[in-house]
């Protein structure tokens, strides 16, 4: 995000992921005018920002926007999101314990990989 | 880049003039960019992390292509993925990017960048030196307009985060070109002028894989050049137009071969896009940034860094200050010396450059005074005038500044030292002056035969040409000292 620009540098420094969710760039949105960051995060996008951003004491305004009527995807939602973005891996800044952990282990199972205070999960291929 | 030497100097020693200069460019630049050069992979300028990010993320992409032999993806999902976004819609500066390829390899992105910013520093003063001696400026007047725009506020501003921006390296090159095509310097007749498209459809290539913006306005400052040339000499302008229009086919044909599928993919690809996302009018010079320097510059005061803070487009686009001295300086010299056109065209350059950065309506000390129309406001509606955002305009702006001043301070140099000038440059030519007989008139007729050594932009054809020899005296040297 335009705003929160941490996992940009992490890419350029290590080359990984190749490939990522969002981002900070100008892209058209949907109707086509462009639009910093096209057409934004999806809202499970934003949800996983927030969970990550409370884990990681980082604002929440920052990276993520919450809904205004506070309703969160369910976890169908999410799978079905994954599956749409065409994931491969998720790979997590945060601890086990946090509610980003806890949400990502509920969902995905046990964390395949640890590397201190990352987080992976491979996907099977979409 | 054929043309013409400069006056004083043969080639060999030109070169090895601009040799040194750029070695003295580099030390200005290194100066500037100290603090980075303490860890160049990991410092950056505060205040804009999110741009440094992001093109760090750029120069990754670019060298990723490189490492595997091949050009990087006009389209790409490595960014938001699976939709991707457009290369060319964004400031991936693919040229850079792909030359510092080995530096990003082996010390990391941010190593890039902290020697691009520096390279930026000092290639754009020498640029401006070396275009400034191609049109017939003095060492020391090349040299002040050099670093007047190479190490220019907008440019120091611009280096918080603005890479793109902040390398100005080819604008001078492509206003040089352009206005050599115009003024009929490119030797050769037509062959000459395609030769010199060709060089500027190559310049405007190069521009465009760095920053579109910056291509543009450069663009439009060569039409304003171009504009007050031709509206000061109109009889020469039927002469030079099969050339210009012969120049401007080559450039098209070298632009179109190495930028046109880019481009084409860019307007008519995928992911292509409508408009700019921001505001319009939004990101303008403050009339008052005009003379509030940043806390970025030496000379600012608290209460001007403070002002400088509150502009409502960041510190990154706080790009108008030059500050009363240098505003001064300028309109002096116009005023004094309007009649010398290479210093009116800069200086038209410069006011209309300066008057289109502040927006379509007047932002003044902070205040919105929306009644208050300028010129932008007419363009800022139009389909490519609509994406740029008008504050950039300070950087082509601060090159006419850097120019005119340089050439004026060599019209004034004349005024100010003429017989410490005169014994210095032509003491076979000018004799003491009370004796010599074509000076009764002392210091007026002094002046005379030292501009004997000036060159004057004479009318026809648009060549630099020396003003005819009042005083017949023993030879002179053919290339007297600078």
């Amino acid at each position: 995000m335009a705003t929160y620009t941490a996992p940009l540098r992490w890419a350029a420094d290590t080359g990984q992921p190749a490939s990522m969710i969002g981002g900070y760039f100008m892209g058209p949105t949907w109707a086509g005018p462009a639009a910093t960051d096209g057409n934004g995060l999806s809202s499970e996008a934003m949800y996983l920002n927030q969970l990550w951003a409370q884990s990681a004491r980082v604002p929440v305004a920052s990276v993520a926007t919450l809904p205004p009527n506070q309703v969160y995807p369910d976890a169908a939602q999410m799978r079905a999101q994954f599956a749409g973005w065409k994931l491969s891996a998720v790979v997590a800044d945060t601890s086990p314990r946090s509610a980003l952990g806890r949400y990502l282990t509920g969902l995905l199972g046990p964390p395949e990989a640890r590397a201190g205070q990352v987080l992976g999960w491979r996907l099977p291929r979409q | 880049m054929g043309g013409d030497a400069p006056l004083a100097t043969g080639r060999r020693g030109e070169w090895r003039v601009l040799l040194v200069a750029g070695v003295y460019c580099l030390v200005g630049a290194f100066v500037v960019t100290m603090w980075l050069w303490r860890d160049p992979a990991s410092r950056i300028v505060a205040a804009n992390p999110f741009d440094s990010d992001q093109f760090t993320w750029y120069f990754r992409y670019d060298a990723t292509a490189v490492a595997h032999l091949r050009l990087p993806a006009l389209i790409t999902d490595g960014m938001n993925a699976p939709q991707g976004i457009s290369v060319m819609w964004n400031t991936f500066m693919l040229l850079p990017g792909m030359l510092l390829a080995p530096v990003t390899l082996l010390a990391g992105p941010q190593a890039s960048l902290t020697a691009l910013m520096t390279a930026g520093f000092a290639g754009s003063a020498l640029a401006m030196i070396a275009v400034l001696r191609r049109w017939g400026a003095s060492l020391p007047a090349a040299a002040l307009g050099g670093g007047v725009y190479g190490f220019s506020p907008a440019l120091i501003q611009s280096s918080l985060g603005h890479y793109d921006l902040q390398f100005a390296v080819l604008p001078p090159l492509i206003a040089d070109t352009a206005l050599r095509l115009a003024t009929g310097r490119c030797r050769g007749g037509w062959r000459g002028a395609a030769r010199c498209g060709g060089w500027l459809g190559l310049l405007a290539a190069a521009q465009l894989f760095i920053n579109e913006e910056l291509l543009f306005d450069t663009g439009v400052a060569v039409v304003i050049m171009v504009a007050v040339l031709f509206a000061s000499r109109p009889r020469a302008t039927a002469g030079r137009l099969r050339d210009v229009l012969t120049g401007l086919a080559a450039g098209t044909v070298v632009l179109a071969a190495v930028a046109g599928y880019p481009l084409w993919m860019q307007f008519l690809g995928p992911l292509r896009q409508q408009g700019i996302p921001f505001t319009p009018d939004f990101y303008k010079n403050d009339l008052a940034g005009l003379v509030q320097p940043s806390g970025y510059l030496l000379a600012h005061t608290a209460s001007s860094a403070a002002f400088a803070r509150h502009f409502q487009g960041g510190l990154p686009e706080y790009l108008g200050y030059l500050g009363w001295p240098l505003l001064a300086v300028l309109a002096l010299v116009t005023v004094r010396f309007w009649r010398l056109l290479p210093l009116r065209v800069m200086a038209v350059a410069f006011v209309v450059l300066a008057t289109f950065s502040l927006g379509g309506t007047l932002l003044a000390g902070g205040d919105e005074h929306g009644l208050v129309k300028l010129p932008w406001y007419w363009l800022q509606t139009l389909p490519v005038t609509g994406s740029v955002l008008p504050d950039r305009f300070s950087i082509v702006a601060d090159g006419a500044a850097a120019a005119a001043l340089a050439f004026g301070f060599d019209a004034g140099s004349w005024l100010a030292w003429p017989s410490r000038r005169l014994s210095r440059w032509c003491p076979h030519r000018c004799p003491p002056r009370p004796r010599h007989p074509c000076r009764p008139a002392g210091r007026r007729r002094s002046l005379a035969c030292g501009s004997r050594r000036a060159r004057t932009f004479s009318s026809s054809p648009f060549r630099w040409r020396p003003i005819p020899r009042r005083c017949a005296g023993p030879p002179t040297p053919a290339s007297p000292p600078r």
